[in-house]
């Protein structure tokens, strides 16, 4: 005979299942699996719009910036012996070289990838880029008079300005780290590492990120900073009394960092991940990232920029490879975490 | 012979829940930590010998490391102080209200410190507007840094201590009074009382006030989690951050395990059930005045940030938007929690039984080093010990993200249980056990309500700490699931400030809403009991 | 002279003791005896200072000291009391248990009144042991101790006598006896064993239900 009490037991655990049953992940076959970087505001309804039109289930994992680039890269070089994913798509390239050199990703050559440059994709098929975002100053017009005369990286440098005024992200993270390896790979080691010392010696704010340079800009917290095209122009785009310049643009130029996207290597959904690839790589989502204000630098010649917030016509970008970039990380990351991280 | 063989087998037999329970314990808690270690030892063996100046900080590295100690020691140490002051003034109060109070503030210890920091963030940008920009410096660099966290860190400082207080033999503190004042009994018994808990909460504080490097970075103070991520984030290498992690991981977990033994020697048995102020405190004057002025602080601590996210988040243009757009995640995210608070307890309990009457150090270092290890280095270590192509089931895809909080929080229910278990009288067990052979009744019956305020609690830290963790979570996340945490984080970097505070807004609802409800349940479950809480 | 005027005591909906008046001379033994839940623990409280009464007042040598909107603490009525259950501070040895009890101001040589409560209670041995290691009977003579400790003139017991085996049971009561006739301190006993009530000797006053049903 039952007791009550065992009754009370099982009915417990029968109210448990459907919580149980809840948790329980989809996985199906006509489905891709995507690893994305690309804030889950701009990426969604993309792959929203894919998903409605393929008839293929997208299952996202959104990454999370404060994981500080740990997040979905490792995971995906963790599960490299059983991978999960199908797609990778990031917000930016460096890390896409990490997982290209860990035997991450596999060689793909989209058809859509054709017409892009050939600076903008990897010369074995391995991944592809688009939807360039650039590093921009972006000052605060209240405070600064003229913001047009803050036009190069190094007014950060300058002491007419209280460093206190002047900021910029971690550099040891992000598009801010990409920029500062760039930096090595242009000006040569010795030159960056005495620009980043300058930095540190003129008492720049090092903030938490992009968006909090902006924040900080637009509120009249610091007078200028330095982040990337899309942050800037959200401040500038909600009203912000913001002026946006490009850095450099008589000399070494700056940077452009593009959205990239890669098929991972034994992808479960190989054919799903193509078709996905190929959808992120046509015009037509590079001028949707460009209308949502998230790309102000297409690739694709036939995209053209809407939003007035800045002109890109004629921007000079630094000349510079991004394999090279990449191949200054490690000696940039040892440099500024001896500089930042003290 | 044949029936001490008999009764043998039958010990044994009662013992083989624990050792399951156990077993659970060891591969989802150990596991992590022993296969990170092993790995890093193949990889030293394997010719990084160099690798092993990770493991001694030393110049920059030291500085850094100093720089987490000095920051988690002092913020744990005021919070806890605040916390003890607060729950005593909370506790010896003849108010009613001192409960709703208390219950008000408990829920926020779900809420990550990154939001606290936000709402302190806005609320120093519209002080600077109104008194100048020289007021918002307060809140910047250490100060800053300090008071964000000690404002994230005091609910769960106040719960510890008013576990702490509630769990103090009234008679203990009756004896004192009939021959000492209020505060010379405050001072010389309720204090000293009430060192097991405030040291346990105070270790845990530092815990994660040391792993924690979003707060420091927003005021730009430099710390040693920041150290590692920064080696994971460059190398790409679980094992250099987790031997760079290990200076930091030995210190927090020796500090713990130093603190274990005072825990073990101070914890006294509990029998009786009363309210130990039935006639109200008499404090002096400084007392009172101090009490009242850090309920204050205590209370702008914690009603100022929501405030914040109820005008910048809560107008109904914002906030029902968001309502709706994050709740799948919200439902996910409780779940996740719910459950992994609720398959903690009869692990931890089972673990907490084993442990109560042996003095096993070893084991409980190695069961504190998961929560003393950077977040996603339990993830990734997660998917080394979980993942192979022949475990591809959807079952254990489902169950990765409670695995992964269970390793991080579940050793937390397990110091929580062990505590309740010495306060336990074991002759109510020994009782049990003679007069009722069923196992399921002794649980039910005698065991849940004996440990109901300790499961209770484990299961509330558990669930709390579960629904704001990110980094072991984003890990092992199965794709098309995410929490709401980590959609305020990911909206967080995109700016969107009104809907990253309508989407905390969503997640204190929830949790006061669940608080609301366990509470009930807890209610309804203890009305038999509570009638017999009358003198002789 | 202990009075308690018309003294009701409720736990929110349990009445715990019912409209009680009662009169104790100063130096008077007084047994106070009844079943489980008469309200006799409450009443010592009660007169300790560690309840508030619900009505009724509590004068303490004409001083009125309890009412139900004020109690005077209960650390200046000159109490002492030995609790149902031992109720040692864990975290003192038992000499700093006694010690701490203890007005210092009060008792000019705090000293040898400790000497003298060691010896008589046969403690002396056990002076610097923590009370988990002691055994029932001896926590029983720390606890007797401890209330001793300030030479109170008025001298409350709870069921001192429990888990007492019977010789440390005797032992104990002779030396609470002797205290009482030696400082002419007015006792007041509780128990619900009558053959302990009838050694004990003095005035009877029974409760039933939370209310004096003898006096």
């Amino acid at each position: 005979m039952k007791t009550p009490i065992r009754a009370k037991a099982v009915g417990l655990l029968l109210l448990l299942l459907p919580i149980i049953a809840a948790c329980r992940s989809e996985t199906g076959q006509n489905q891709v699996i995507v690893y994305t970087s690309v804030d889950q505001v701009f990426s969604e309804p993309i792959l929203k719009r894919f998903e409605e039109e393929s008839g293929i289930e997208v299952l996202v994992v959104y990454d999370v910036e404060a994981a500080k680039t740990t997040g979905l890269v490792n995971r995906l070089i963790a599960e490299m012996k059983a991978p999960r994913a199908d797609v990778w798509w990031n917000s930016e390239i460096i890390q896409t070289l990490v997982l290209k050199e860990k035997g991450v990703l596999a060689s793909y050559a989209s058809p859509q990838a054709e017409s892009i440059p050939a600076i903008y994709r990897d010369p074995d098929g391995y991944w592809a880029g688009f939807a360039g975002r650039a590093r921009v100053i972006l000052v605060n017009t209240d405070l600064v008079a003229n913001p047009d005369r803050i036009h190069s990286i190094y007014d950060l440098l300058n002491s007419n300005w209280d460093g206190e005024l002047i900021g910029m992200a971690n550099p040891l993270f992000g598009t801010t780290a990409t920029h500062a390896a760039s930096l090595y790979a242009y000006l040569g080691p010795q030159l960056a590492r005495e620009y980043y010392e300058g930095l540190i010696a003129h008492g720049v704010r090092v903030v938490d990120g992009n968006s909090v340079v902006r924040d900080l800009v637009a509120n009249g917290t610091l007078a200028f900073g330095i982040t990337d095209t899309d942050d800037a122009c959200g401040a500038w785009a909600r009203g912000d009394p913001v002026a946006i310049n490009f850095p450099d643009q008589d000399d070494i130029g700056t940077l452009v960092i593009p959205t990239t996207v890669a098929q991972i290597n034994e992808a479960p959904h190989p054919e799903q991940a193509r078709m996905l690839i190929d959808y992120l790589l046509s015009a037509r989502v590079e001028r949707m990232l460009v209308e949502a204000g998230f790309s102000h630098i297409p690739i694709h010649p036939d995209v053209e920029v809407t939003d007035t917030c800045i002109s890109t016509q004629n921007i000079r970008g630094m000349a510079i490879d991004y394999t090279q970039i990449y191949g200054f990380m490690p000696l940039m990351q040892t440099d500024l975490r001896e500089i930042f991280l003290r | 012979m044949l029936s001490l063989l008999k009764q043998r087998l039958f010990n044994s037999r009662q013992a083989i829940p624990k050792w399951i329970a156990f077993c659970g314990y060891a591969m989802i808690v150990l596991g992590p930590f022993l296969l990170l270690s092993y790995a890093t030892a193949h990889s030293l063996l394997n010719g990084d010998a160099a690798w092993l100046q990770l493991l001694i900080p030393s110049g920059r590295r030291l500085l850094l490391l100093s720089n987490s100690i000095g920051l988690g020691a002092i913020a744990s140490i005021l919070a806890m102080c605040l916390g003890w002051i607060g729950a005593v003034m909370l506790w010896s109060s003849s108010s009613k209200h001192s409960h709703s109070l208390l219950w008000m503030v408990l829920p926020l210890a779900a809420l990550p410190s990154y939001i606290y920091a936000l709402a302190w963030f806005a609320i120093a940008t519209s002080i600077s507007r109104l008194l100048g920009s020289g007021t918002a410096r307060l809140l910047q660099g250490w100060s800053g840094c300090l008071w964000v966290e000690v404002a994230a860190f005091s609910p769960l400082a106040l719960g510890f201590a008013w576990m702490g207080l509630r769990n103090i033999d009234p008679d203990l503190i009756d004896s004192s009074r009939l021959s000492r004042t209020d505060f010379q009994t405050l001072l010389r018994i309720i204090l000293p009382l009430s060192i097991p808990a405030t040291l346990t909460g105070g270790g845990i504080i530092f815990l994660f006030s040391i792993l924690d490097y979003g707060v420091p970075s927003l005021f730009q103070v430099d710390v040693y989690a920041l150290e590692i991520f920064a080696e994971f984030s460059a190398t790409n290498s679980p094992q250099r951050a987790f031997l760079l992690a290990l200076p930091l991981l030995l210190f927090a977990v020796g500090v713990l395990i130093a603190l274990l033994e005072p825990i073990r020697k101070l914890t006294s048995r509990q029998v009786l059930h009363r309210s130990s102020w039935n006639t109200p405190p008499r404090w002096p004057g400084w007392v009172a005045n101090l009490g009242w002025m850090i309920g204050i602080v205590l209370v702008v601590q914690a009603v100022l940030p929501l405030a914040t996210l109820v005008v910048m988040g809560g107008t109904p243009r914002q906030f029902i938007p968001n309502l709706i757009q994050a709740q799948a995640e919200t439902g996910y995210s409780l779940q996740l929690a719910a459950l992994t608070s609720l398959f903690s307890l009869p692990m931890a309990l089972g673990v907490a039984q084993i442990l109560v009457h042996r003095k096993i150090k070893l084991l409980w270092f190695l069961s504190l080093m998961p929560v003393a290890m950077p977040a996603s280095l339990v993830g990734v270590s997660m998917i080394f010990l979980f993942y192979h192509p022949t475990l591809q089931r959807d079952y254990l895809l489902a169950l990765m993200p409670i695995f992964a909080q269970l390793a991080r929080f579940m050793p937390l229910a397990v110091l929580i249980l062990l505590a309740q278990l010495r306060r336990t009288d074991p002759l109510l067990f020994d009782a049990a056990q003679v007069f009722q052979p069923s196992v399921w009744r002794r649980h039910f019956q005698i065991g849940a309500p004996l440990l109901a305020p300790g499961l209770l609690a484990a299961a509330g830290i558990v669930f709390a700490f579960s629904l704001g963790e990110l980094g072991a979570t984003l890990m092992v996340i199965p794709p098309g699931k995410s929490t709401l945490t980590m959609r305020i984080y990911n909206y967080l970097h995109y700016g969107a400030s009104g809907a990253v505070m309508g989407m905390s807004l969503v997640l204190v609802i929830s949790i006061f809403m669940t608080a609301a409800g366990i509470a009930t349940v807890i209610k309804l479950w203890s009305r038999p009991f509570s009638k017999a809480k009358t003198q002789s | 002279m202990i009075t308690l005027h018309q003294v009701t005591k409720h736990y929110g909906s349990v009445m715990s003791l019912d409209d009680v008046s009662l009169e104790i001379s100063a130096g008077e033994i007084v047994v106070i005896q009844g079943p489980s839940g008469s309200g006799k623990t409450t009443l010592l409280r009660l007169i300790a200072g560690l309840e508030t009464p619900t009505r009724g007042q509590i004068s303490i040598a004409g001083e009125q000291v309890s009412t139900p909107s004020g109690v005077t603490p209960a650390h200046t009525r000159g109490i002492g009391l030995v609790f149902q259950r031992s109720a040692l501070w864990p975290h003192m040895t038992v000499v700093q248990n006694i010690r701490f009890a203890m007005h210092e101001l009060s008792i000019p040589h705090t000293a040898d009144r400790l000497e003298q409560l060691l010896e008589d209670m046969m403690l002396k041995k056990l002076a610097n042991r923590y009370p988990n290691q002691l055994s029932g009977g001896e926590a029983r003579r720390v606890a007797l101790a401890r209330a001793l400790s300030n030479n109170p003139h008025r001298l409350l017991l709870d069921e001192p006598l429990t888990s007492l085996d019977p010789e440390q049971a005797a032992r104990m009561l002779d030396l609470i006896l002797n205290y009482a006739d030696i400082q002419q301190a007015t006792l007041l006993y509780v128990t619900h064993i009558s053959d302990e009530a009838n050694q004990v000797g003095g005035r009877l006053i029974r409760l039933q239900t939370g209310r004096v049903v003898e006096a």
